[in-house]
């Protein structure tokens, strides 16, 4: 076999290789936890002096951009007034391993009649309440469509896509 | 006049082998006794002998040993060929075996005895190709076995991420039942600070009665996620994730 003829050969296998490892990180990048998906979830915080009930929505769009959405109501321990509380975060993400970063560039309130009063300061994220602050958020699956959200080593929110698993139940 | 021909080899009267793919003419008493006729000599020949039981007519060998090659001559030429021809033969020992026909064209006498034999040549190309065939193929298979396992190689990550994907689910494990409610903590925390969480919360179970605690090593804070199925449940499950902050350690 002659030079050229070796050369060509190392280059064309050096090409399938590089080829099938591109194609195998392009597949796992689409099967990242954050890639486009869009999940709900329940959340109920309680401190000493407030409950908070909400729903969260986050949306992955890919491409590194998302938005959360949350609603709920604030409850007073004392004498049970209550009202609601609801926001909008625009933000950008990155991932590394299980863990994303997310950036928030926007934060705007969803109830833009709601009464002010209650700070919720104590127990919700900055992230949820200023713009431009930066939330490590770990994620774990959990079953087929299910998500773990993880802060600070401690679940905080367990968010499920619309497929996962048969709604029939 | 068809190029099959070349895989044959003539034997003239027992004492000449004429080999059309070498253009030569072979004594064959004598090794050493060897004629090389120039193309269009030999593809004269060559008509001759492959229809020596017929009479060739001039335009025959016009258009097989010229015009079909593209070249175009005159009368002379050709006489001067078949002169060259009869030269050869006659050096050869074969006298008068090219006989002209008048107004018809030229034969090979019909006392010759033509023989046609498999030429050596063409049995040794063909078993040559034969060879290089089966080793082409072999080189073949070897090739795409070395491009199909660097392609595995390649997507190995991908099996990996992927496993990782689904495998990567914190390990709760199963505490005990306590109120209809089974609880289940992470590995990591304090089975205590979690039932103390679980005591001081008084969940209700009954519809969402299974019960995943867990407690900040350090801060003030547990989470219990209360669902109505197990996580690993492959039905859709209804949860909630409640956040505890303060009150748990004290």
């Amino acid at each position: 076999m002659n030079n050229n003829a070796l050369s060509y050969k190392l280059f064309f296998l050096a090409f399938v290789f590089i080829i099938s490892l591109c194609i195998s990180l392009y597949y796992s990048s689409l099967n990242a936890i954050s890639n486009k998906i869009t999940c709900w979830g329940k959340v109920e915080t309680i401190t000493s002096q407030f409950r908070f009930n909400a729903l969260f929505t986050y949306v992955f769009k890919g491409k590194g951009v998302g938005v959360v959405v949350y609603d709920g109501v604030l409850t007073s321990n004392d004498d049970k007034k209550s009202r609601k509380v609801g926001m909008k975060i625009l933000f950008s993400y990155k991932e590394a391993g299980n863990n994303i970063f997310i950036f928030n560039s926007n934060v705007v309130s969803i109830l833009p009649g709601a009464e002010e009063g209650f700070t919720t300061k104590n127990f919700i994220p900055e992230f949820y309440r200023n713009k431009n602050v930066t939330y490590n958020v770990g994620i774990y699956k959990v079953n087929e469509g299910g998500y773990l959200f993880v802060d600070a080593q401690l679940p905080f929110l367990l968010c499920q896509t619309k497929n996962n698993g048969d709604s029939s139940n | 006049m068809s190029d099959g021909s070349k895989k044959y080899i003539f034997i003239i009267d027992d004492i000449l082998e004429y080999n059309p793919q070498r253009n030569e003419l072979k004594v064959l008493m004598s090794d050493l006794d060897i004629i090389t006729l120039n193309v269009p000599v030999s593809r004269c020949l060559e008509l001759l002998l492959l229809n020596h039981d017929k009479i060739i007519s001039q335009s025959d060998f016009f258009y097989d040993v010229w015009e079909k090659n593209g070249t175009y001559i005159t009368l002379g030429t050709f006489y001067q060929n078949i002169s060259l021809l009869r030269k050869a033969l006659n050096h050869a020992g074969l006298d008068d075996i090219v006989v002209t026909v008048p107004r018809k064209g030229l034969s090979i006498a019909k006392k010759t005895k033509v023989e046609k034999k498999i030429s050596p040549e063409y049995i040794q190309n063909t078993s040559v190709n034969v060879v290089s065939k089966n080793d082409g193929f072999i080189r073949r298979f070897k090739t795409i076995i070395i491009y199909f396992i660097l392609f595995m190689i390649g997507i190995t990550p991908l099996s990996i991420m992927n496993y990782f994907d689904e495998h990567y689910v914190p390990i709760y494990n199963f505490l005990l039942e306590r109120n209809s409610c089974n609880i289940h903590s992470l590995g990591v925390t304090d089975d205590s600070k979690i039932l103390r969480a679980f005591d001081d919360l008084k969940l209700n179970c009954s519809k969402l009665n299974y019960v995943y605690i867990s407690a900040h090593p350090y801060l003030n804070e547990v989470s219990i996620i209360q669902c109505d199925r197990p996580f690993n449940s492959t039905s859709k499950i209804d949860c909630l994730t409640i956040t505890k902050v303060g009150g748990i350690d004290e």
